[in-house]
Formats: C-alpha cells, structure tokens, sequence
C-alpha cells in the first residue's frame, strides 16, 4: 500500500527523517515475473484504443478495469503458467484467456470485481461457469489441474 | 430511398429500440457479416491464429446483441459489401448464413444506425456455448491477409 | 458489528486515521465540477490542495504468497485528486472522481484522537453527501468497490534498544540495535473460510523532531459486502475491530500501561 495515500504521515513532514530500515524481514525480492512484459504491453496496447476500434463503436478499454486484471493476474501467477492472451471487450471490458491442448480458463472482467469465469476441461468434457469477484483460488486451482494433466500428458506450454 | 433506411423505420419500436427478434426481411439463405479486428485474434503455433469468444460477445448497452453488417441490404442498395466492411480498420470479416445462425435459436434483425444503414444485431451471443457454436460456423468473408484460424 | 470487549486505549499513540472509499466514476461528472461539491463544505474545509490521482487498487486473492508486482500501466488522462483542509489542520478530505477519503491527523499535542465513534458518523456524512452530489451526473447511488481503514502510530521511544518493551513480536538480545523494521500481512477469512480482506502491518524506527519513534502502520482493505455506503461502513467499522485487535495482540501489556489501557 502507498504512502501517497496517507495525507502527511511521511512524505510531506519534515520533521521525520532517518528512516533507514535495515531489514524487511517478510518482504520478497522482485519476483520473476514472466507475464510482467507481454501483458503490460497488451494491455497498454488495449487501453490506448480509440472508441469505435472494431467499427461497431465499441468503448475504449476503461482504465480500471485494466488495473484490476493487474491485480487478478498478480492473484493467479504461476511460473510455470504462459502468458494470458487478452482480448477487448465492446462496452471497456477485457477477457483474459488461456487455450492450452484443449483446456480453456477464460476471465471476463466485465468491471472491478465482476468476473465472468469459465473452464472447460476437455477430458472429462465439462464446462464451469461461474461469476468470481476477489477471490480467484478456484482458478489456481485449475492451473493446477491443467499443468499436472499436461505433465502426465508430457506436453509442453509455451510461455 | 435506400432500402436500409426504408427498414429502419418500421421495425423500431416506441422506445426506439429494437427487441430482440427474428426480421422477416432478412432471408434465411442471406448472410450476415461480422467484422474482425485484429485484437481479436491471438497468434498461436504454426503461424495460425485463434480468435477470442470476446469477438462474438453482445454488447452491454444498446440492443444488447452483437452488432453485424446485413449483406443482403447492401446488395440490394448496389454497395460492395466487401468494401463497406472494410472500414474503419481494414483486418478481417467473418460471415454466417442467417439460416445457420436462426437454426441455433439466435435471432437476427435490422437495427439500421445513423452510421451504418446496414447494421444489424445478432442476439443469443451471451452464453460461451453459442460463441462456440459461432466460430464453428464462421467463415471468412474477407480475409486478405490469409490468416489461418485455428477451430 | 461492534464488539463490546474490544480494548480501548485513553492515550492511543495514534497519529493519523484514513477512511478510504473507492467508488465507480459517475458516467457524466468532470474535473470541472469539482468547485461545486466544495461549495457544499467550504466553511468546514477552507483549504485546497491539488495533488496527483491515486491510482486504482484492488485486494485479490488466490495464491498463498501472493507477490507485489506493478505491470507498468501507462495512465491515461485523469481526474486530479483535491484535498480540503480544515483550519486547524487536522481533519482532511480527499476527492478525485473514483474515490473519496478522510484523514484525521495529530499534527500537534493539542489534536486529541476523537475516537473511531466520531470519526466513522463523519465519514458517514461525507459520503451521503457525495453519492448525493454525484446524483446530478448520472449516478444514482454510490458503487463502492473497495473500502479501506488505515492507522499509523508514532510510538515515542527513548532509545532504539527499548523496543522489546513495546512489541512481543520481537525480541533483539543484543544493545546495538541501530534500526528496525518489520512487515507482514494477513488474509481475513469469513466462517466459510472465503477470504474478504487484507491486513497489511508494518512498522519502522525513525526520528520526528530529534526524538527517536517506531512508526506502526496498520492498514485493512477489501471489498464491502454490497456497494452500498452503509455496508461500506459496516466493512469499515469491522476493519477497525481486527486493527484495534491486531495492535493489541502485538504491543506488550507494558506498553499498554503506558497508553492507558481501559479495556
């Protein structure tokens, strides 16, 4: 959490200073973030669309959905996961999707904390759908499912 | 008077909406053209390319269907629907036969627009199963970059 | 959602207390407008500053360590955030167009804690007057989706060394200790055991007018069970149950002495 978003506390008092900390005992390392690139130039790419990008006047990509699918992703990586295609939607949404030898997780963030999930398995030839909105443990889940069927499988992904 | 707009006025209704419906002006054998743009499709292996569900997704607002060109009014206008498509971003269209897309309970009518007479609307889009059924059906009607779509 | 056995402090080292609500933009209202919702409480909060836009942030959860990871997005055009000051420089309101916050702060000795109980019907106040203000610009009611409750202390200390007297979470055995910080956070689940909110704690020693402190933040953020103002308030009124509880839990009985401790 910022500190922009307290008024004074540090940034703006001049009486505090030394700050130093020595340890940040539970705090990781900048992670290896695979994704970070490619989806933060997609979705850079998606929010500078114009109105009518698909000549049916479609919206823009609305900003805060865009920060949101930041947040989810971060929620939901796993290293051994590929990178998300992302694709607009008409009205500013985004849809975050992953095709991987006949599996499909597809998340429709139609606005902050509305998201319209589905996952096929194709083994089993069942399909989920179903509405998440903070809470995306059922999609790790699925990673999961997916990355053990495809080792079993011996089938590589591509990032 | 362009057959498009004669269209337009009679099957708005008081609200100046158009509800969800099958338009017996459009033939079962017409087709219906829906534009693509290249946001839609994600590269994949073998130089082919997968097109999102998204591509096929109703709107939110408005009629609340997914918005097409209406081959059939442009024909009949003697505009090259080839070229109307085209526009605003030239990439790719798909089309479907009315038919085909009134055969798996989707209703196609006219929602005529003040930038485009020949814009109709497609509804029953919502669900991921008609999606599906829909990149199934489609067929390029432009594709000039010969992308080759993975089904 | 009060909790009768929550502990009270007479001499809380509080120093600043944030109420942060973050709500979908209203379809039609423009920075333009901003003069005309300061109009409806300028002689409370007479002065104005103009900062940079918070950016959206959102809690999320899925997996278990969970990394803190920014992708970089490029900002389009966006509304300014305004903060209006009171006279006496302790109570702040802040608006930008997908959130309102409040601040309450001790700037000096003077400025007394007022206590959660009048500080939350205040806030209370600010946001009706809001979704009110915002219904002139096509929104009819407030959508919240996030709400968030933050506590910074500024626990005055003699010397670095004496910190195992104010934290049981720590314990330094050697008189050499020149800085400390520590962080750590923590998922708040519901009986179904569907996580809800966030709870993130740091704290860091430090100076502030030649005297040494340890500075202990304590901030919860989450989602409100609809996003209405009243279960908005309700979320943030339980966040400072388990903040309160939290403080108790790792400050020493020694140092709740010293903050007077009722409860």
């Amino acid at each position: 959490m910022s500190f922009a978003k307290s008024a004074t506390a540090f940034q703006n008092n001049t009486n505090i200073h030394n700050f130093r900390p020595l340890y940040n005992y539970f705090v990781q390392g900048e992670p290896n973030f695979h994704w970070r690139n490619n989806v933060s130039q997609r979705l850079n790419e998606l929010c500078a669309l114009d109105t009518n990008w698909d000549g049916y006047g479609a919206q823009p990509v609305n900003y805060t959905n865009a920060r949101f699918v930041e947040y989810m992703l971060v929620a939901i990586y796993n290293t051994e996961f590929p990178t998300p295609f992302i694709a607009p939607g008409v009205d500013g949404d985004l849809q975050v999707e992953w095709h991987i030898d006949g599996w499909e997780i597809e998340l429709h963030c139609v606005s902050p904390r509305k998201v319209n999930t589905t996952f096929y398995n194709p083994n089993s030839k069942e399909g989920i759908e179903i509405e998440l909105d903070s809470n995306f443990n059922i999609v790790v889940k699925w990673m999961t499912l997916i990355l053990n069927a495809i080792c079993d499988n011996d089938i590589s992904i591509t990032a | 008077m362009l057959y498009a707009i004669m269209t337009s006025q009679s099957l708005h209704n008081k609200n100046k909406i158009v509800e969800p419906y099958n338009s017996p002006e459009i033939d079962d054998d017409s087709l219906v053209i829906r534009r693509i743009s290249k946001h839609y499709l994600e590269p994949i292996k073998g130089g082919k390319h997968r097109l999102s569900s998204r591509a096929f997704a109703p709107s939110s607002g408005g009629s609340k269907g997914m918005s097409v060109d209406l081959e059939q009014l442009m024909i009949k206008d003697k505009i090259d629907p080839r070229q109307y498509v085209a526009t605003p971003e030239y990439f790719v269209s798909v089309c479907f036969k009315v038919k085909n897309l009134r055969g798996i309970d989707l209703k196609v009518g006219c929602e005529p627009i003040a930038a485009n007479p020949y814009h109709g609307e497609v509804w029953g889009t919502k669900s991921k199963s008609k999606r599906k059924k829909l990149l199934k059906l489609a067929q390029f009607y432009v594709n000039d970059y010969a992308i080759i779509l993975s089904k | 959602m009060g909790q009768t056995d929550l502990p009270q402090y007479k001499k809380p080292p509080i120093y600043e207390l944030v109420l942060d609500v973050q709500i979908e933009p209203a379809p039609e209202y423009q920075q333009i407008f901003v003069s005309k919702f300061w109009d409806k409480f300028k002689d409370e909060f007479p002065i104005i500053e103009e900062r940079e836009a918070l950016d959206p942030s959102f809690v999320t959860f899925g997996r278990m360590h969970q990394q803190n990871i920014q992708f970089g997005l490029m900002q389009g055009p966006r509304h300014n955030r305004y903060c209006f000051k009171n006279k006496t420089d302790d109570e702040l309101m802040q608006f930008q167009n997908d959130r309102l916050l409040y601040n309450w702060r001790s700037n000096n000795s003077k400025h007394k804690y007022p206590s959660f109980g009048i500080v939350l019907p205040r806030f209370k106040k600010m946001l009706e007057m809001l979704e009110k203000f915002l219904q002139d610009f096509g929104q009819s009611s407030l959508i919240i989706n996030q709400c968030s409750l933050r506590y910074i202390n500024h626990i005055h200390i003699d010397d670095i060394n004496t910190a195992n007297k104010y934290f049981n979470i720590i314990n330094f055995d050697e008189n050499l200790l020149n800085d400390f910080s520590f962080s750590y956070t923590r998922i708040i689940a519901d009986k179904f055991n569907d996580p809800y909110c966030r709870l993130e704690v740091n704290a860091s020693s430090g100076l502030k007018n030649n005297h040494e402190i340890i500075a202990l933040d304590l901030s919860i953020s989450g989602a409100p069970n609809e996003v209405n103002i009243e279960s908005s308030l309700a979320s943030i009124s339980e966040y400072h149950n388990i903040i309160v509880n939290e403080f108790t839990k790792i400050t020493t009985k020694d140092a709740h002495n010293i903050w007077e401790r009722i409860i």
